[in-house]
């Protein structure tokens, strides 16, 4: 049973198409990258995945059932970024919000979540920082909070989105073998990312799109130039192996990026 | 009037009113100052009029008034963005404005516009009686209740939206859930300090407790302290003044002056704690 599948996925708001054409599969401990440039509708497939837009043509079936359906067995991890650092909660607390779906309505988290939540902050190296207000910890400290929430709700599928953005190589290097141990453990893994490189040291497949599909396959093949230069519509800027920008047809792939470049 | 501050049973009303209203907007208020929606307590206050002026012209409960005029507020408030079109901010100015401007229109039509106004607006503190001190409690009481019983699901949903949609919390019902509490305290505070300073008793003592730094919980107990004293303060100094200086100050005015005076003193007290710890 594939833990994921998109079948010739269309999703459109107000009558606009934003993304169609996605088709893939995320096996039991297989991990899938979504690579694109900035509006090529990445976090709109991760949304549709979640269940949270619906899709006018196609489908998605996670566990075999439809992505509104399956939200228990699914962990999202956004990036810290979006949260508001003065918010009153600890890290503790915030662990503790991924067991909510479990507990369910009109009950408060038990001894047996607390106990959870708590190992799921020592996973990512924060049993200490329990009871530090979330907004008191680095960027890199709350993005592993974040993944500790994901972790403590014992999903199937973790879906991240853009995880690594800001964080540092630390902090990415720990969680990049905390998404390889879920794996092992037969968790499937989504993750949107700018970086290559993790790509291909994270994930087996990746889905290449801009507003449509370029590629879904071993990773090896998809992140090749050509595939590249197409989906990022000419030109890709990088700085390492991130991608951090699209131009005109003469820039190139893997390093060539000219720092003094404005557009790069 | 008698002497002693509180010897009056005037005077241990109007202080329980404030208590019951101090501690129901503190609860309240804390969600709503955690989720940035200030504004939406501050449009319940004046939308909340066209039903008291109504009900008063029926003779009815103004009570019911301002609670379906409230409801249908939150209710406005709660049509999903995309299907109204507009932002939230404009939707709750439109809202807003056209509510108080047919709640004034309303009250206009009789002879006694400008009394009846105030009252409404600023309500009678010192005439509260023993029926309205049950209605505040009842009112009250179920917006506690609502917010004790969806504590954990609301406070997931004001720290991060993405994740309580994730998890299928149902965001739209949440957030009615919240308006609706507000609709509650400003049903609560009509009798007492009216539609307009009701806000004050939402927003004030909750942001002070959220500038203090307290999690969510403490900072409802916090707030509702500092509501709780304010009404103390504020009662004996209004009676001081009439007994003393026979200067005549309105009690539900000065609670309100001094939450504010409270949670200046907070802020600067706040902002010279984080020069320190930063330098």
């Amino acid at each position: 049973m594939s833990v994921l599948e998109l079948d010739d996925v269309t999703v459109a708001f107000d009558g606009h198409e934003v993304l169609c054409g996605i088709s893939g599969r995320v096996e039991e401990g297989q991990a899938v990258a979504l690579i694109g440039p900035n509006g090529a509708g990445k976090s709109t497939l991760i949304r549709a995945v979640l269940g949270l837009v619906p899709v006018r043509e196609g489908r998605i079936r996670v566990l075999e059932q439809d992505p509104a359906d399956a939200r228990r067995h699914v962990g999202y991890v956004p990036q810290y970024s979006r949260l508001d650092p003065e918010f009153p909660v600890t890290a503790l607390q915030v662990v503790l919000m991924g067991r909510y779906r479990s507990v369910g309505w009109l009950r408060r988290p038990g001894r047996a979540d607390r106990a959870r939540a708590l190992e799921a902050l020592a996973s990512v190296g924060l049993a200490d920082r329990a009871k530090d207000r979330f907004g008191t910890l680095s960027g890199g400290q709350r993005q592993r909070v974040l993944f500790a929430r994901a972790l403590a709700q014992d999903a199937a599928l973790l879906v991240l989105d853009e995880p690594f953005n800001g964080v540092d190589t630390t902090t990415q290097e720990d969680l990049v073998a905390l998404l390889a141990a879920e794996r092992a453990r037969g968790v499937a893994v989504l993750l949107s990312t700018h970086d290559l490189d993790v790509a291909r040291h994270a994930c087996d497949e990746t889905c290449l799109l801009n507003r449509r599909q370029f590629a879904f396959g071993p990773t090896a093949k998809v992140l090749e130039d050509d595939l590249l230069l197409a989906a990022f519509a000419g030109g890709v800027h990088l700085v390492g192996d991130e991608v951090v920008g699209i131009g005109a047809p003469h820039h190139h792939l893997h390093g060539r990026h000219d720092p003094t470049d404005p557009h790069g | 009037m008698s002497g002693t501050f509180l010897a009056a049973p005037y005077q241990q009303r109007a202080l329980l009113a404030i208590v019951i209203l101090g501690v129901v907007a503190a609860v309240v208020g804390v969600h709503v100052v955690l989720r940035r929606m200030a504004f939406v307590a501050d449009a319940m206050s004046h939308t909340v009029l066209p039903g008291v002026v109504v009900a008063n012209l029926l003779g009815g409960p103004l009570y019911a008034g301002a609670l379906v005029a409230g409801v249908t507020t939150a209710m406005l408030l709660g049509f999903p963005a995309r299907a109204r079109r507009i932002g939230e901010d404009a939707a709750v100015a439109i809202v807003l404005t056209s509510f108080f401007a047919l709640g004034v229109a309303i009250v206009s039509r009789g002879r006694s516009f400008a009394t009846d106004l105030t009252g409404f607006l600023f309500g009678s503190l010192l005439t509260v009686d023993a029926d309205d001190l049950l209605l505040m409690g009842i009112v009250g009481g179920v917006a506690i209740v609502a917010m004790v019983v969806f504590h954990k699901e609301l406070v997931l949903r004001a720290f991060d939206r993405e994740a309580a949609e994730a998890i299928g919390l149902p965001i739209a019902r949440l957030d009615l859930l919240v308006d609706l509490a507000v609709a509650l305290v400003i049903v609560t505070a009509l009798r007492a300090v009216g539609t307009l300073l009701a806000v004050a008793f939402v927003i004030t003592p909750a942001a002070t407790a959220r500038r203090l730094g307290l999690a969510v919980v403490p900072s409802m107990l916090v707030a509702a302290a500092i509501a709780a004293l304010c009404g103390t303060v504020g009662l004996a100094i209004a009676h001081e003044a009439g007994m003393r200086a026979d200067v005549r100050v309105a009690p539900g005015a000065t609670v309100v002056v001094l939450l504010t005076s409270v949670f200046l003193v907070v802020a600067v007290v706040a902002w010279w704690r984080d020069r320190v710890r930063s330098a």
